[in-house]
Protein backbone atom coordinates (compact mmCIF):
# COMPACT_ATOMS: atom_id res chain seq x y z
CA UNK A 1 0.00 0.00 0.00
CA UNK A 2 2.90 2.30 1.09
CA UNK A 3 4.42 1.66 -2.48
CA UNK A 4 1.66 2.42 -4.28
CA UNK A 5 1.31 5.88 -2.29
CA UNK A 6 5.14 5.93 -3.21
CA UNK A 7 4.18 5.86 -7.18
CA UNK A 8 0.94 8.17 -6.97
CA UNK A 9 2.88 10.65 -5.31
CA UNK A 10 5.88 10.51 -7.92
CA UNK A 11 3.49 10.45 -10.83
CA UNK A 12 1.53 13.50 -8.94
CA UNK A 13 5.37 15.09 -8.67
CA UNK A 14 6.37 14.24 -11.96
CA UNK A 15 3.18 15.62 -13.43
CA UNK A 16 3.93 18.72 -11.60
CA UNK A 17 7.42 19.29 -12.58
CA UNK A 18 6.73 18.19 -16.07
CA UNK A 19 4.10 21.50 -16.09
CA UNK A 20 6.68 23.46 -14.41
CA UNK A 21 9.22 23.07 -16.95
CA UNK A 22 7.20 23.73 -19.80
CA UNK A 23 7.48 27.31 -18.66
CA UNK A 24 11.08 27.07 -16.96
CA UNK A 25 14.00 26.49 -18.61
CA UNK A 26 15.62 24.46 -15.81
CA UNK A 27 16.27 20.96 -16.03
CA UNK A 28 14.09 17.77 -14.31
CA UNK A 29 15.52 16.42 -10.57
CA UNK A 30 12.76 15.15 -9.22
CA UNK A 31 13.15 11.48 -10.04
CA UNK A 32 16.45 11.02 -8.03
CA UNK A 33 15.49 12.32 -5.47
CA UNK A 34 12.72 10.21 -5.24
CA UNK A 35 15.70 7.67 -6.01
CA UNK A 36 17.60 9.26 -3.21
CA UNK A 37 14.56 8.16 -0.88
CA UNK A 38 14.70 4.62 -2.29
CA UNK A 39 18.40 4.01 -1.96
CA UNK A 40 18.17 5.17 1.70
CA UNK A 41 14.76 3.76 2.75
CA UNK A 42 13.67 0.57 0.85
CA UNK A 43 14.96 -2.97 0.81
CA UNK A 44 16.75 -4.16 -1.80
CA UNK A 45 14.83 -6.04 -4.10
CA UNK A 46 11.84 -3.68 -3.28
CA UNK A 47 14.07 -0.38 -3.62
CA UNK A 48 15.14 -1.74 -6.97
CA UNK A 49 11.62 -3.08 -8.64
CA UNK A 50 10.44 0.72 -7.43
CA UNK A 51 13.50 2.37 -8.92
CA UNK A 52 12.50 0.49 -12.12
CA UNK A 53 8.91 2.22 -11.50
CA UNK A 54 10.22 5.67 -10.65
CA UNK A 55 12.66 5.60 -14.00
CA UNK A 56 10.16 4.04 -16.07
CA UNK A 57 7.38 6.83 -14.95
CA UNK A 58 9.89 9.14 -15.75
CA UNK A 59 10.64 8.19 -19.32
CA UNK A 60 7.06 8.48 -19.65
CA UNK A 61 6.32 11.72 -18.33
CA UNK A 62 9.56 13.17 -19.18
CA UNK A 63 9.31 12.09 -22.85
CA UNK A 64 12.51 10.06 -22.61
CA UNK A 65 13.01 6.64 -24.45
CA UNK A 66 11.16 4.16 -22.74
CA UNK A 67 14.14 2.14 -20.74
CA UNK A 68 16.72 4.42 -20.07
CA UNK A 69 15.79 6.14 -16.54
CA UNK A 70 14.19 2.75 -15.65
CA UNK A 71 18.01 1.16 -16.51
CA UNK A 72 19.59 4.45 -14.95
CA UNK A 73 17.54 4.50 -12.06
CA UNK A 74 17.81 0.90 -11.36
CA UNK A 75 21.76 0.38 -11.92
CA UNK A 76 21.81 3.37 -9.87
CA UNK A 77 20.38 2.19 -7.22
CA UNK A 78 22.57 -0.55 -7.24
CA UNK A 79 25.43 1.05 -7.16
CA UNK A 80 24.28 2.90 -4.16
CA UNK A 81 22.81 1.03 -2.49
CA UNK A 82 25.57 -0.69 -0.77
CA UNK A 83 27.94 2.60 0.19
CA UNK A 84 24.26 3.76 1.87
CA UNK A 85 23.82 0.81 3.56
CA UNK A 86 26.53 1.25 5.73
CA UNK A 87 25.94 4.90 6.66
CA UNK A 88 22.98 5.90 8.18
CA UNK A 89 21.37 8.80 8.94
CA UNK A 90 18.73 10.75 8.12
CA UNK A 91 19.20 14.81 8.79
CA UNK A 92 19.39 17.49 5.87
CA UNK A 93 22.75 17.90 5.77
CA UNK A 94 23.08 13.76 5.22
CA UNK A 95 20.00 14.11 2.28
CA UNK A 96 21.63 16.83 1.19
CA UNK A 97 24.81 15.34 0.52
CA UNK A 98 22.55 12.21 -0.96
CA UNK A 99 21.33 13.89 -3.39
CA UNK A 100 24.04 15.82 -4.86
CA UNK A 101 25.87 12.20 -4.77
CA UNK A 102 22.48 10.53 -6.63
CA UNK A 103 21.67 13.36 -8.87
CA UNK A 104 25.74 13.03 -9.54
CA UNK A 105 26.00 9.61 -9.96
CA UNK A 106 22.58 9.09 -12.11
CA UNK A 107 23.79 11.81 -14.59
CA UNK A 108 27.33 10.16 -15.53
CA UNK A 109 25.35 6.68 -15.67
CA UNK A 110 22.85 8.45 -17.67
CA UNK A 111 25.25 9.00 -20.50
CA UNK A 112 27.11 6.00 -19.86
CA UNK A 113 23.98 4.14 -20.64
CA UNK A 114 22.86 6.43 -23.51
CA UNK A 115 26.61 5.84 -24.99
CA UNK A 116 27.01 1.95 -24.63
CA UNK A 117 22.98 1.22 -24.99
CA UNK A 118 21.55 4.25 -27.09
CA UNK A 119 22.35 5.68 -29.87
CA UNK A 120 25.52 7.78 -28.41
CA UNK A 121 24.42 10.78 -29.70
CA UNK A 122 25.26 12.79 -26.15
CA UNK A 123 28.46 14.69 -25.47
CA UNK A 124 29.57 14.26 -21.84
CA UNK A 125 30.58 18.42 -21.58
CA UNK A 126 26.57 18.89 -22.32
CA UNK A 127 26.07 16.26 -19.14
CA UNK A 128 28.40 18.19 -17.29
CA UNK A 129 27.30 21.62 -18.34
CA UNK A 130 23.49 21.23 -17.27
CA UNK A 131 24.96 19.68 -14.11
CA UNK A 132 25.39 22.57 -11.62
CA UNK A 133 22.10 23.43 -11.86
CA UNK A 134 20.82 19.63 -11.41
CA UNK A 135 22.96 20.07 -8.15
CA UNK A 136 21.51 23.25 -7.08
CA UNK A 137 18.03 22.23 -7.48
CA UNK A 138 18.84 18.95 -6.09
CA UNK A 139 20.30 20.28 -2.84
CA UNK A 140 17.28 23.17 -2.81
CA UNK A 141 14.55 20.22 -2.72
CA UNK A 142 16.40 16.71 -1.62
CA UNK A 143 14.89 17.45 2.22
CA UNK A 144 11.59 18.81 1.80
CA UNK A 145 10.89 15.83 -0.82
CA UNK A 146 12.49 13.35 1.21
CA UNK A 147 10.29 14.40 4.64
CA UNK A 148 7.19 14.35 2.13
CA UNK A 149 8.12 10.64 1.07
CA UNK A 150 8.78 9.83 4.88
CA UNK A 151 5.90 11.19 6.11
CA UNK A 152 3.40 9.13 3.33
CA UNK A 153 5.34 5.89 4.20
CA UNK A 154 4.32 6.80 7.98
CA UNK A 155 1.04 7.66 7.30
CA UNK A 156 0.57 4.45 5.23
CA UNK A 157 2.80 2.37 7.86
CA UNK A 158 0.49 2.97 10.60
CA UNK A 159 -2.70 2.28 8.45
CA UNK A 160 -1.26 -1.24 7.31
CA UNK A 161 -0.82 -2.03 10.67
CA UNK A 162 -4.49 -1.09 12.08
CA UNK A 163 -5.44 -3.47 8.87
CA UNK A 164 -3.20 -6.07 10.39
CA UNK A 165 -4.67 -5.87 13.43
CA UNK A 166 -8.23 -5.94 12.29
CA UNK A 167 -7.26 -9.02 10.12
CA UNK B 1 19.43 -25.15 0.17
CA UNK B 2 16.09 -22.47 1.21
CA UNK B 3 18.90 -19.48 1.79
CA UNK B 4 20.19 -20.69 -1.36
CA UNK B 5 17.11 -20.15 -3.44
CA UNK B 6 16.73 -17.49 -1.74
CA UNK B 7 19.73 -15.81 -2.66
CA UNK B 8 19.12 -16.77 -6.46
CA UNK B 9 15.87 -15.37 -6.23
CA UNK B 10 16.97 -12.19 -5.29
CA UNK B 11 20.15 -12.54 -7.83
CA UNK B 12 17.70 -13.31 -10.59
CA UNK B 13 15.19 -10.50 -9.33
CA UNK B 14 18.34 -8.15 -9.80
CA UNK B 15 19.35 -9.63 -13.03
CA UNK B 16 15.52 -9.10 -13.82
CA UNK B 17 14.85 -5.67 -13.11
CA UNK B 18 18.73 -4.66 -14.49
CA UNK B 19 17.88 -6.51 -17.70
CA UNK B 20 14.08 -5.58 -18.48
CA UNK B 21 14.94 -1.95 -18.88
CA UNK B 22 18.10 -2.57 -20.35
CA UNK B 23 16.37 -4.39 -22.85
CA UNK B 24 13.17 -2.14 -23.17
CA UNK B 25 15.84 0.90 -23.84
CA UNK B 26 17.65 -0.82 -26.60
CA UNK B 27 14.27 -1.29 -28.20
CA UNK B 28 13.26 2.00 -27.85
CA UNK B 29 16.39 3.70 -28.45
CA UNK B 30 16.96 3.85 -31.93
CA UNK B 31 13.08 3.54 -32.85
CA UNK B 32 10.10 4.78 -30.76
CA UNK B 33 7.53 2.77 -30.16
CA UNK B 34 4.03 3.30 -30.07
CA UNK B 35 2.44 3.14 -26.38
CA UNK B 36 1.58 0.01 -24.75
CA UNK B 37 -1.82 -0.26 -23.07
CA UNK B 38 0.12 0.59 -20.17
CA UNK B 39 1.78 3.55 -20.76
CA UNK B 40 -1.54 4.73 -22.62
CA UNK B 41 -3.23 4.05 -18.63
CA UNK B 42 -0.76 5.95 -17.04
CA UNK B 43 -0.78 8.61 -19.63
CA UNK B 44 -4.67 8.99 -19.58
CA UNK B 45 -4.25 9.12 -15.93
CA UNK B 46 -1.89 12.02 -15.33
CA UNK B 47 -3.40 13.58 -18.36
CA UNK B 48 -6.19 16.15 -16.80
CA UNK B 49 -3.67 15.86 -13.33
CA UNK B 50 -0.75 17.83 -15.60
CA UNK B 51 -3.39 19.85 -17.44
CA UNK B 52 -5.06 21.07 -14.68
CA UNK B 53 -1.25 21.40 -13.01
CA UNK B 54 -0.23 23.21 -15.96
CA UNK B 55 -3.04 25.63 -15.73
CA UNK B 56 -2.11 26.37 -12.93
CA UNK B 57 1.33 27.19 -13.30
CA UNK B 58 0.58 28.50 -16.49
CA UNK B 59 -1.27 31.49 -14.35
CA UNK B 60 0.93 31.63 -11.82
CA UNK B 61 3.92 31.82 -15.07
CA UNK B 62 1.67 34.59 -16.97
CA UNK B 63 1.38 36.36 -13.71
CA UNK B 64 4.85 36.30 -13.06
CA UNK B 65 5.74 37.31 -16.81
CA UNK B 66 3.49 40.02 -16.74
CA UNK B 67 5.02 41.18 -13.58
CA UNK B 68 8.46 40.39 -15.18
CA UNK B 69 7.19 42.86 -18.46
CA UNK B 70 5.85 45.68 -15.95
CA UNK B 71 9.17 45.45 -14.42
CA UNK B 72 11.26 45.66 -17.71
CA UNK B 73 8.64 48.46 -18.77
CA UNK B 74 9.19 50.56 -15.93
CA UNK B 75 13.39 49.91 -16.33
CA UNK B 76 12.80 50.66 -20.10
CA UNK B 77 10.52 53.83 -18.80
CA UNK B 78 13.61 55.06 -17.05
CA UNK B 79 16.50 54.52 -19.62
CA UNK B 80 14.12 56.29 -22.35
CA UNK B 81 13.85 59.04 -19.68
CA UNK B 82 17.37 59.15 -19.44
CA UNK B 83 18.07 58.77 -23.33
CA UNK B 84 14.97 61.90 -23.98
CA UNK B 85 17.19 64.07 -20.86
CA UNK B 86 20.39 63.25 -22.96
CA UNK B 87 19.12 63.99 -26.71
CA UNK B 88 17.67 67.47 -24.94
CA UNK B 89 20.99 68.22 -23.43
CA UNK B 90 22.55 67.55 -26.52
CA UNK B 91 19.91 69.32 -28.32
CA UNK B 92 20.42 72.38 -26.25
CA UNK B 93 24.17 71.88 -27.15
CA UNK B 94 23.66 72.01 -30.88
CA UNK B 95 21.47 74.49 -30.85
CA UNK B 96 24.13 76.33 -28.88
CA UNK B 97 26.62 75.76 -31.34
CA UNK B 98 24.16 76.50 -34.57
CA UNK B 99 23.97 80.03 -32.54
CA UNK B 100 27.92 80.17 -32.09
CA UNK B 101 28.67 79.35 -35.67
CA UNK B 102 25.83 81.71 -36.70
CA UNK B 103 27.63 84.82 -34.88
CA UNK B 104 30.92 83.84 -35.96
CA UNK B 105 30.02 83.19 -39.63
CA UNK B 106 27.97 87.29 -39.34
CA UNK B 107 31.88 88.01 -37.63
CA UNK B 108 33.49 86.45 -40.59
CA UNK B 109 31.44 88.30 -43.16
CA UNK B 110 31.80 91.79 -41.02
CA UNK B 111 35.81 90.67 -41.79
CA UNK B 112 35.85 89.43 -45.23
CA UNK B 113 33.58 92.40 -46.56
CA UNK B 114 35.88 95.11 -45.22
CA UNK B 115 39.20 94.55 -46.38
CA UNK B 116 40.08 98.17 -45.41
CA UNK B 117 39.56 97.52 -41.87
CA UNK B 118 42.25 96.40 -39.75
CA UNK B 119 40.57 94.12 -37.14
CA UNK B 120 41.21 90.90 -34.54
CA UNK B 121 38.67 88.26 -33.78
CA UNK B 122 38.75 88.30 -29.35
CA UNK B 123 36.69 85.93 -27.40
CA UNK B 124 35.30 87.26 -23.53
CA UNK B 125 36.65 85.71 -20.96
CA UNK B 126 35.15 87.91 -17.95
CA UNK B 127 32.76 90.57 -17.23
CA UNK B 128 33.13 93.29 -14.85
CA UNK B 129 29.16 93.81 -13.59
CA UNK B 130 29.57 96.27 -10.41
CA UNK B 131 26.72 98.98 -9.40
CA UNK B 132 29.00 101.56 -10.95
CA UNK B 133 30.32 99.94 -14.56
CA UNK B 134 29.78 97.70 -17.21
CA UNK B 135 32.77 95.93 -18.66
CA UNK B 136 34.46 93.12 -20.05
CA UNK B 137 37.43 91.38 -20.57
CA UNK B 138 38.87 89.73 -23.95
CA UNK B 139 41.45 87.39 -24.44
CA UNK B 140 43.77 89.62 -26.77
CA UNK B 141 45.83 92.53 -25.49
CA UNK B 142 48.84 94.82 -26.38
CA UNK B 143 50.49 91.56 -28.39
CA UNK B 144 47.78 91.52 -30.45
CA UNK B 145 47.72 94.62 -31.34
CA UNK B 146 44.46 95.93 -29.83
CA UNK B 147 45.32 99.83 -28.35
CA UNK B 148 43.09 101.92 -26.33
CA UNK B 149 39.39 103.70 -27.51
CA UNK B 150 39.54 100.95 -30.31
CA UNK B 151 35.97 100.07 -31.18
CA UNK B 152 34.47 96.90 -30.50
CA UNK B 153 31.41 95.23 -32.31
CA UNK B 154 29.45 91.75 -32.00
CA UNK B 155 27.65 90.10 -35.05
CA UNK B 156 24.63 92.25 -33.65
CA UNK B 157 26.27 95.46 -33.54
CA UNK B 158 28.20 98.02 -31.58
CA UNK B 159 29.69 96.86 -28.20
CA UNK B 160 31.33 99.68 -26.72
CA UNK B 161 35.30 100.42 -27.01
CA UNK B 162 38.08 99.49 -25.57
CA UNK B 163 39.23 101.12 -22.15
CA UNK B 164 42.42 99.35 -20.80
CA UNK B 165 44.81 97.10 -22.34
CA UNK B 166 47.25 94.64 -21.43
CA UNK B 167 49.66 92.57 -22.68
CA UNK B 168 47.43 89.67 -23.58
CA UNK B 169 44.51 90.90 -22.40
CA UNK B 170 41.79 94.27 -22.41
CA UNK B 171 38.81 95.86 -20.97
CA UNK B 172 35.95 97.21 -22.49
CA UNK B 173 33.83 99.04 -21.42
CA UNK B 174 29.90 98.60 -22.53
CA UNK B 175 27.75 101.07 -24.31
CA UNK B 176 25.58 101.16 -21.51
CA UNK B 177 28.56 102.26 -19.25
CA UNK B 178 28.04 105.85 -18.29
CA UNK B 179 31.62 106.72 -19.39
CA UNK B 180 30.66 105.81 -22.87
CA UNK B 181 29.84 108.61 -25.15
CA UNK B 182 29.02 107.98 -29.09
CA UNK B 183 27.78 110.16 -31.67
CA UNK B 184 24.52 108.47 -33.48
CA UNK B 185 21.95 108.89 -35.95
CA UNK B 186 18.58 107.52 -36.96
CA UNK B 187 18.82 105.86 -39.66
CA UNK B 188 15.28 106.41 -40.92
CA UNK B 189 15.05 110.28 -40.07
CA UNK B 190 18.51 111.44 -39.79
CA UNK B 191 18.53 112.58 -36.74
CA UNK B 192 21.81 113.18 -34.40
CA UNK B 193 22.44 113.12 -31.10
CA UNK B 194 24.91 111.70 -28.18
CA UNK B 195 24.40 108.47 -27.11
CA UNK B 196 25.38 108.02 -23.11
CA UNK B 197 24.68 105.24 -21.12
CA UNK B 198 24.06 104.97 -17.47
CA UNK B 199 21.97 103.50 -14.90
CA UNK B 200 17.91 103.55 -14.23
CA UNK B 201 17.67 102.54 -10.44
CA UNK B 202 19.50 98.98 -10.97
CA UNK B 203 19.36 98.89 -14.96
CA UNK B 204 21.40 99.74 -17.08
CA UNK B 205 20.22 101.43 -20.40
CA UNK B 206 21.07 103.71 -22.82
CA UNK B 207 19.71 107.20 -23.84
CA UNK B 208 20.17 109.87 -26.68
CA UNK B 209 21.07 113.44 -25.50
CA UNK B 210 21.18 116.65 -28.06
CA UNK B 211 18.26 115.37 -30.37
CA UNK B 212 16.22 118.17 -31.10
CA UNK B 213 12.29 119.17 -30.32
CA UNK B 214 11.83 119.61 -33.42
CA UNK B 215 13.35 115.87 -34.87
CA UNK B 216 11.58 113.33 -36.01
CA UNK B 217 12.31 110.08 -33.64
CA UNK B 218 9.56 107.23 -33.22
CA UNK B 219 9.58 103.87 -30.80
CA UNK B 220 11.60 101.60 -33.48
CA UNK B 221 13.87 103.62 -34.97
CA UNK B 222 17.16 102.19 -35.87
CA UNK B 223 20.20 104.09 -34.18
CA UNK B 224 23.65 103.39 -35.64
CA UNK B 225 26.96 105.46 -35.08
CA UNK B 226 26.89 108.41 -37.53
CA UNK B 227 31.08 108.75 -37.12
CA UNK B 228 31.14 112.02 -36.80
CA UNK B 229 34.06 112.02 -33.35
CA UNK B 230 35.95 109.65 -35.58
CA UNK B 231 36.03 106.92 -33.21
CA UNK B 232 33.68 104.47 -34.19
CA UNK B 233 32.95 103.98 -37.80
CA UNK B 234 29.54 105.16 -39.62
CA UNK B 235 26.57 103.06 -39.58
CA UNK B 236 27.24 100.79 -36.82
CA UNK B 237 23.96 99.11 -35.17
CA UNK B 238 23.46 100.58 -32.11
CA UNK B 239 20.26 99.78 -31.08
CA UNK B 240 16.53 100.93 -31.39
CA UNK B 241 14.23 103.42 -30.19
CA UNK B 242 12.25 102.21 -26.98
CA UNK B 243 10.91 104.94 -25.64
CA UNK B 244 10.85 108.67 -27.07
CA UNK B 245 8.45 111.23 -24.68
CA UNK B 246 8.48 115.55 -25.25
CA UNK B 247 7.75 117.12 -22.16
CA UNK B 248 6.26 120.36 -22.67
CA UNK B 249 8.62 122.64 -21.74
CA UNK B 250 11.53 120.53 -22.42
CA UNK B 251 14.27 121.62 -24.93
CA UNK B 252 15.17 117.79 -25.98
CA UNK B 253 12.68 114.65 -26.30
CA UNK B 254 13.58 111.56 -24.10
CA UNK B 255 15.08 108.78 -26.04
CA UNK B 256 15.79 105.32 -24.50
CA UNK B 257 17.50 102.81 -26.40
CA UNK B 258 17.28 99.55 -26.52
CA UNK B 259 21.04 98.12 -27.49
CA UNK B 260 20.79 95.64 -29.84
CA UNK B 261 23.54 93.57 -28.63
CA UNK B 262 22.95 91.41 -25.45
CA UNK B 263 25.52 92.48 -23.23
CA UNK B 264 24.73 89.61 -20.95
CA UNK B 265 25.75 87.10 -23.78
CA UNK B 266 28.54 88.41 -25.19
CA UNK B 267 30.54 85.51 -26.43
CA UNK B 268 32.96 86.41 -29.46
CA UNK B 269 33.86 90.05 -30.80
CA UNK B 270 35.96 92.14 -33.38
CA UNK B 271 38.41 94.77 -32.13
CA UNK B 272 38.91 96.88 -34.72
CA UNK B 273 42.01 98.35 -34.93
CA UNK B 274 42.14 100.32 -37.95
CA UNK B 275 40.61 101.46 -41.41
CA UNK B 276 43.06 102.19 -44.63
CA UNK B 277 41.21 103.59 -47.47
CA UNK B 278 37.82 105.33 -48.43
CA UNK B 279 34.46 105.03 -48.21
CA UNK B 280 32.60 103.38 -45.09
CA UNK B 281 32.82 99.87 -44.03
CA UNK B 282 30.14 97.63 -44.27
CA UNK B 283 29.55 96.06 -40.95
CA UNK B 284 26.51 93.90 -41.26
CA UNK B 285 26.65 91.73 -44.47
CA UNK B 286 23.45 93.20 -46.62
CA UNK B 287 21.06 90.52 -46.40
CA UNK B 288 21.13 90.40 -42.56
CA UNK B 289 20.88 94.30 -42.50
CA UNK B 290 17.36 95.44 -41.80
CA UNK B 291 15.75 96.91 -44.72
CA UNK B 292 16.33 100.63 -43.66
CA UNK B 293 19.68 100.32 -42.85
CA UNK B 294 21.21 98.13 -45.51
CA UNK B 295 20.13 100.98 -48.36
CA UNK B 296 21.77 103.63 -46.20
CA UNK B 297 25.03 101.50 -45.49
CA UNK B 298 24.95 100.73 -49.19
CA UNK B 299 25.55 104.64 -49.65
CA UNK B 300 28.27 106.67 -50.07
CA UNK B 301 29.36 108.79 -46.55
CA UNK B 302 29.64 111.97 -48.70
CA UNK B 303 26.06 111.65 -50.51
CA UNK B 304 23.32 112.39 -48.20
CA UNK B 305 19.75 111.77 -48.62
CA UNK B 306 17.03 112.97 -47.72
CA UNK B 307 15.20 111.18 -44.77
CA UNK B 308 19.05 109.14 -44.64
CA UNK B 309 21.84 109.41 -42.57
CA UNK B 310 24.19 112.03 -43.97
Amino acid sequence: MKNAAFLGLVVLALSLEGALLAHLPLPAVLSALFLLFLVLERPLVHGALLAFCVGYLSDLLLGTSRGFFATVYVLAFFLLRLPASRVSGGGPLFVTLGAAFVTFASALLGFTVEQLAGPGHSHLGDVLLALPVQLLLSVVFAYPVFKLCLRLDAQFSSREDDFAFRG
Amino acid sequence: MFEVLGKNQTLAVVGLVILVPLVVYRANARQVSDANPLEKLVLTLTSPIERALSFGVGAVSDTYAHYVDAIGARAENIELRQKMRKMSVESERARGLELENFRLRRLLAIEDQNPTLTMVAAKVVAAGRSPFSRTVRLDRGQLDGIVRGAPVLSESGLVGRVQRVAFRSSEVVLLTDERVSVDVALARSGARGRLRGGRSGEVFGIKIRGLLRTDDVRVGDLVVTSGLAGIFPRAMVVGRVSRAETNPGAQEPQVDVAPEVDFDRLDDVLVILGHKGEGDPVFTPPELLPPELSHAQTSSATEPRDGGIP
